[in-house]
């Protein structure tokens, strides 16, 4: 009786590994505005049923969605520099640190950062994470699951969603840019 | 659906209540709620028992447009934060290339 | 709809009555609160729902009665339409309210609203693998207490 137990605490203990988890109650509450999403099981079925099968651009997001496991966004704004410290974040960083994630992109500028972490399965991708830190806003997105990066980046215009460049364009170098978040969104 | 589920469906299909329920609610409310709003909420009450025909349809329709709207605000948040990753790295590449 | 859930969880005309004045009663100091005609009936059934199981919490309805002095009750009201087997569909409502309060909420939900055990779970703030095998617990026990029943009730 006691292995059963101890199997099914194991077994409750990996499945929730699988998501990156983070207690957000004391980041939001010194929040101005947040945005939280989290559809997974039912709900993201239900999200993906209510896609159109036959507009071209509602039929590449239901693709894009099928397999999918989870998609959990949380984006907080601040209304001053300094309400939240990197130190906040410490926790979920440790859980981006295990061997199932690698981080694939890592930008590191004077007051942001930008990392974009990918699980694996082999040569199948199994989850993106996407935290982005600036001054007065906070962004985590994690998605579960299959997600093909290559469709996203063909919805790239669709939807408010930005096309995302495969390579870097020809250009002359141009001058330093001071950093600006609202320029950014 | 099972034959006894069929039977469970009947035996617990939508009672209506006694004749004048309506107005007897709207009269007990407008004791204490302002008189003059009494014939509104008769009519928002009528309202309410006509559209709860449709059994779980109304539930479903509203949860899924809400779950899609939200689906749809999470992909754009994600495919924007990631064209802002992939900026950031070309950014950096080029200067590291003229530098 | 809320005057139907409150009656077949209390089994009690005038209880339901009331308790449906009071969801309404509710929604009208609510009603900003209210975006669309569907969120209206969303709203409306989960409210109905979580009064009619902390009123039956506060009253202990479970009726301990033998199934003769059910049959012995007053007689159901008309229902809108035909039903198969009308002694079959008292019967039933009358197994159906001596279920535990959250069983019976989950049996009215799913067969007189129509709602999918995901959404029963999302209404009633419980998981969905709680919803799913109360849902199989409780069909269990009724068809059980039916069998028990007098031939020429139960299937």
């Amino acid at each position: 009786m006691n292995r059963l137990v101890c199997f099914f605490v194991l077994l409750t203990c990996a499945a929730a590994q699988e998501r990156v988890q983070f207690d957000w109650s004391k980041l939001a509450a010194k929040a101005s505005e947040k945005v939280d999403v989290n559809l997974e099981g039912p709900m993201l079925e239900m999200a993906s049923r209510f896609l159109s099968g036959e507009k071209g651009d509602e039929a590449k997001i239901k693709q894009l969605v099928q397999g999918l496991k989870g998609v959990y966004v949380k984006t907080f704004e601040f209304e001053k520099d300094g309400q939240y410290s990197e130190a906040d974040l410490n926790e979920i960083r440790s859980q981006l640190r295990a061997p199932e994630w690698n981080k694939i992109v890592d930008v590191q500028e004077k007051h942001e950062s930008m990392g974009v972490y990918m699980k694996m399965n082999g040569k199948q991708p199994e989850g993106i994470v996407v935290l982005a830190v600036e001054p007065k806003e906070l962004t985590f997105v994690q998605i579960l699951g299959p997600i093909d990066l290559s469709m996203l980046s063909e919805l790239g215009g669709k939807f408010g969603i930005p096309k995302m460049e495969m390579g870097p364009k020809p250009k002359p170098s141009p001058k330093p840019k001071t950093s600006d978040s609202k320029k950014d969104d | 659906m099972s034959d006894f589920e069929q039977d469970l469906r009947s035996a617990l299909r939508r009672e209506e209540p006694s004749s004048g329920f309506a107005a007897r609610v709207a009269a007990g409310t407008g004791a204490r709620v302002a008189p003059r709003r009494a014939g509104w909420l008769t009519a928002a009450i009528a309202a309410c028992l006509l559209l709860s025909v449709g059994g779980g349809l109304e539930y479903r329709q509203y949860r899924g447009q809400k779950a899609k709207q939200q689906l749809l605000l999470a992909l754009e948040i994600a495919g924007g934060k990631l064209n802002i990753a992939q900026r950031k790295v070309s950014d950096l590449s080029r200067r590291t290339i003229h530098e | 709809m809320v005057f139907s859930i409150a009656y077949h969880f209390l089994r009690d005309r005038s209880l339901a009555e009331e308790l449906a004045q009071e969801v309404f009663l509710h929604l009208y100091k609510n009603l900003r609160a209210i975006q669309s005609s569907s969120h209206l009936v969303y709203w409306l059934r989960k409210v109905a729902s979580h009064r009619c199981i902390d009123q039956a919490r506060r009253q202990k309805l479970r009726p301990r009665l033998s199934l003769t002095e059910y049959l012995e009750r007053a007689p159901e009201p008309a229902s809108r339409g035909p039903v198969s087997d009308p002694l079959l569909a008292g019967v039933l409502r009358r197994l159906v309210a001596r279920l535990p309060e959250r069983s019976r909420m989950i049996v009215i939900l799913r067969f007189q609203e129509d709602l999918e055990p995901a959404e029963i779970a999302e209404m009633l703030g419980i998981p969905l693998g709680t919803v799913k095998s109360n849902l199989h617990r409780s069909l269990a026990l009724l068809r059980a207490r039916l069998e028990r029943e007098p031939k020429g009730i139960a299937r």
